[in-house]
């Protein structure tokens, strides 16, 4: 069974609905056998987490953790809340019961001829799963055993329970049925989301056979295929990799350093003194101590060989390979997107660039025309001039090419390359490029210039690693897209400026902020979204338009609505990057 | 034409606020030729806070400017505040390619002579009418830098080649843009601030129950809740950034309800007025959803209709 990725947006999106909330985690999503968001399951999960006490819930599920029944109890512990919040919702949404009697009768069907009993207690969980089933379809449980029966009804709790009520109901079911003892676990509740990941359980054997990969989180539950997930990438954010990676430098010379990033990233594109001089003007505030490294990527055998940095060097280099070759395997499919995207963005350009005139009823008179109105009755004898925008417009994409991009890297790149060759083909001037942190430095990493038509093929050069200052990388384009008398990059004099950025916002690096009173804060998290969302701000201000294309999780889309407000595209799959740019760009095109 | 008053009378507006639009219409009478510019809209805006703002504004003799998302009532608030003042109504869209002469006026030719033909601005001026300026954000700010001086306490137009015309005391204009919409532009300065601003909430959902009830006074209760509660469930989808504002649409669910009256499924007539409006197939499908875990699929007019 595979699940896409629109379907766990889909089952993300009923649980946020039935929630009323979408800034809750959506880490229990059920899918039906074909891997499809279960309207029913997700939606009730959705519900679940308004009408009760959430964190107390899970709390106490999890601490069914490692008990020996763990999968049968964690099944009791859904229908009884499942049952429960269908009472209280039933009369606020009148699609619910019938919505409840197609998943029964459909699971009904589902597991009639498909169950294999391993052993007593999970014997008892399916006869109690069908009686529950049963009831949801309004007839009679159809249970031959008197206890059974008697567990189903202590199971299935009344709509008027609180959480309290509801966890105290559920626990004393079990104790009376099951050889259980309620325990209070000790973990946190991280520790077992981990375990949980870890230790896949099949209550009713599969149909097919998963495979080792898809297996993953998703499980079978008595009701349909749950999954757990952890998403708690966005808020806390483990630093500790890059704090060993600088403890092994800060020893040596800023000398040093900076020959460490030159063989890691390429030479430096910029002069002794003009990277002082940009240091000097864009290091500052937040970003005091951060130091600033432009390159094109270029190299000698020699840099290659350099220690840790030299192999890096030389695996970026291996996955402009491996990005240029997964670009060629498609490359008919790309062609045809580029063709596309080339089309949308040249429509646009046509219809606002051109002036035209027309003859017309009215407008600016025309004498030489006039004898038509006398003698031919023509009144068109006007011009009237329908202004095409004079002004051009420019494009910057600003890639973040730190390790979180680390799995679609050949797809951030061929989609980088097909944007660039569209935008080309339409003339209008593109440059392109990325950005990451490493060891207190901020690396610009350049691959095309605005008149560089000929060298879209370097974006294949993207590679990602370590971390991501969002707030300086937009502070250097910014500033480098309405500076005019710096040498390293082009100017820019374009009226229309757009800088999208490529970004999963989640900010993070380890050179910290200081804090007015000598003190130092992580740049990340709250801090980090924050600088960089006044550094969209003041970029704004110089005139530019700032564009986001979002990549993140959904636990970072507070701090996209934080840092770009409403103008960034989110898009549920990299492979859909291209097009979002486009539409932006067409809609951008249209009215700038 | 009594029944604006009391509406806005029932809603809660200040007796105050309301003698002074009494008086206003008294005062300045309309051209018996223009009647039928006076709007009737078909939906009535909910909310006496806006209302009592921008009444007073208006009366005060300023101009308006309506600031707010999609499906906050600007449009609607614009027709009830010329019907409340009973005044003849000129609209005005504006967009990218607005120039100077299709606002005041261009030459014509007609009898064989040049003359001028007037733009809707100058008619409204003349007649002391209420322009609405439709997403005003969208026109260039050059283009509308010839309203600087009707707009503030000169209350002129200057019309090339022609005479200086000043406003009918009775004329104001009232804009409306969406801010932050994709691509809108900035409004300068200077034409922001000759206008009074208004930044438009969020229909309450108490609001929209009174909206959808007002117009459908067949609907049950309970749907009249089941359906604003929809919209707001689109809202958030909108808010939380999962879909765009396309499927966000008001008047799309307004006509849905009319279409169920008139005998469509729930479910159909929701589709055709609110969830195609996504043309993204993933987008709709997430719509979609919203709404099949609201309406039984079987649902039709017998079971949400009184009669």
């Amino acid at each position: 069974m595979e699940i896409t990725d629109f379907e766990k947006k889909r089952a993300s999106n009923l649980i946020w609905n039935g929630a009323h909330d979408y800034s809750i985690e959506t880490g229990f999503r059920v899918y039906d056998e074909d891997g499809h968001a279960d309207i029913y399951w997700n939606t009730m999960v959705g519900v679940i987490h308004r009408r009760y006490d959430w964190e107390k819930l899970l709390t106490y599920y999890n601490s069914f953790h490692e008990k020996i029944n763990q999968g049968v109890y964690e099944s009791l512990f859904w229908i009884a809340m499942e049952n429960g919040a269908f009472q209280k919702e039933v009369d606020k949404r009148y699609a619910l019961s019938n919505l409840r009697k197609e998943y029964a009768a459909r699971a009904l069907e589902e597991t009639r001829n498909n169950v294999n009993f391993e052993d007593s207690a999970g014997e008892r969980l399916i006869a109690v799963t069908h009686g529950h089933l049963h009831h949801c379809l309004g007839e009679d449980a159809q249970i031959p055993d008197i206890v059974d029966r008697k567990l189903l009804d202590a199971i299935e709790i009344p709509g008027d329970l609180d959480t309290d009520g509801a966890i105290e109901r559920i626990d004393r079911a079990l104790k009376t049925y099951f050889p259980y003892t309620s325990g209070a676990h000790k973990k946190t509740f991280l520790d077992n989301f981990h375990i949980h990941l870890s230790s896949p359980i099949a209550l009713i054997r599969r149909k097919v056979k998963l495979s080792k990969q898809e297996s993953g989180p998703v499980r079978h539950m008595s009701f349909g295929y749950g999954e757990h997930t952890n998403e708690y990438g966005g808020s806390v954010v483990d630093q500790s990799h890059l704090t060993v990676s600088f403890a092994k430098y800060t020893a040596q010379t800023d000398e040093g350093l900076k020959k460490y990033i030159s063989n890691y990233f390429g030479n430096s594109v910029c002069s002794e003194n003009e990277t002082k001089r940009l240091q000097k003007e864009y290091c500052y505030g937040n970003h005091t101590d951060v130091k600033l490294h432009f390159t094109r990527g270029d190299y000698d055998e020699k840099m290659l060989d350099a220690g840790f940095a030299g192999k890096m060097h030389k695996q970026a280099i291996d996955q402009a390979k491996d990005n240029e070759r997964a670009y060629k395997d498609n490359e008919v499919i790309h062609r045809v997107q580029i063709e596309k995207l080339t089309e949308k963005i040249r429509n646009s350009v046509l219809v606002r660039m051109e002036d035209q005139t027309i003859r017309s009823k009215s407008g600016k008179i025309v004498p030489a025309k006039v004898w038509r109105a006398l003698y031919l009755d023509d009144d068109r004898i006007f011009k009237k001039t329908i202004p095409g925008d004079n002004g051009n417009i420019s494009v910057d994409l600003l890639l973040d090419a730190s390790t979180s991009e680390i799995h679609r890297q050949e797809i951030v790149a061929a989609q980088g390359y097909m944007i660039a060759e569209a935008l080309t083909k339409c003339n209008i001037p593109v440059r392109v490029y990325s950005f990451c942190s490493m060891t207190g430095y901020t690396v610009i990493n350049l691959y095309r210039d605005y008149s560089e038509k000929d060298r879209n093929r370097e974006i294949f050069r993207y590679a990602t690693t370590g971390a991501n200052r969002d707030g300086m990388a937009i502070r250097i384009a910014a500033g480098l897209m309405s500076e005019t008398k710096h040498s390293i990059f082009e100017e820019n004099h374009a009226d229309h400026k757009l800088l999208i950025v490529l970004s999963d916002c989640t900010p993070n690096d380890m050179i910290k902020v200081r804090t007015g009173d000598g003190r130092y804060r992580d740049y990340a998290a709250e801090v980090g979204v924050l600088d960089t969302a006044a550094e969209v701000h003041s970029a704004r201000m110089k005139g530019i338009n700032v564009l986001c294309v979002f990549t993140g999780n959904d636990k970072s889309l507070p701090n996209v609505h934080k840092i770009y407000g409403s103008d960034f595209a989110r898009i549920r799959q990299l492979d859909m990057f291209a097009d979002a740019v486009g539409t932006m760009l067409q809609t951008r095109i249209e009215r700038t | 034409m009594k029944d604006i008053i009391e509406f806005l009378k029932k809603e809660g507006v200040s007796d105050r606020i309301l003698k002074d639009v009494v008086n206003f219409r008294n005062y300045y009478k309309v051209d018996p030729d223009l009647s039928d510019r006076i709007p009737e809209p078909q939906y009535n805006y909910y909310g006496t806070q806006v209302w009592e703002q921008a009444l007073s504004t208006l009366a005060a003799g300023q101009n308006l400017l309506l600031v707010g998302p999609k499906a906050t009532g600007k449009n609607v608030l614009a027709e009830g505040l010329a019907l409340a003042f009973s005044r003849p109504q000129w609209d005005i869209s504006l967009y990218i390619n607005t120039d100077a002469a299709s606002l005041i006026g261009t030459d014509t030719f007609k009898d064989g002579e040049v003359s001028l033909r007037k733009g809707p601005i100058l008619q409204c001026a003349e007649n002391g009418g209420f322009g609405v300026l439709d997403e005003v954000n969208m026109a260039k700010n050059e283009s509308l830098a010839v309203l600087h001086a009707t707009l503030d306490f000169r209350r002129v137009i200057d019309v090339p080649g022609y005479e200086r015309i000043h406003l009918n005391e009775a004329t104001r204009f009232i804009g409306t843009m969406n801010y932050g919409y994709a691509g809108t532009r900035e409004l300068n300065e200077a034409l922001a601030s000759r206008f009074m601003i208004i930044q438009m909430p969020v229909i309450a959902e108490d609001n929209l129950k009174k909206l959808i009830s007002a117009n459908y006074p067949d609907l049950k209760d309970d749907f009249v809740t089941q359906f604003a509660e929809l919209f707001s469930e689109i809202r958030k989808k909108c808010e939380g950034g999962e879909i765009s504002s396309k499927a966000l649409d008001l008047r799309g669910l307004m006509s849905s309800i009319g279409m169920i009256d008139k005998g469509l499924g729930v479910n159909d007539a929701l589709k055709l007025g609110v969830v195609n409006k996504c043309f993204d197939e993933y987008e709709r499908q997430l719509v979609n959803d919203i709404v099949t875990v609201r309406f039984p699929k079987t649902l039709d007019r017998e079971s949400i209709f009184k009669n």
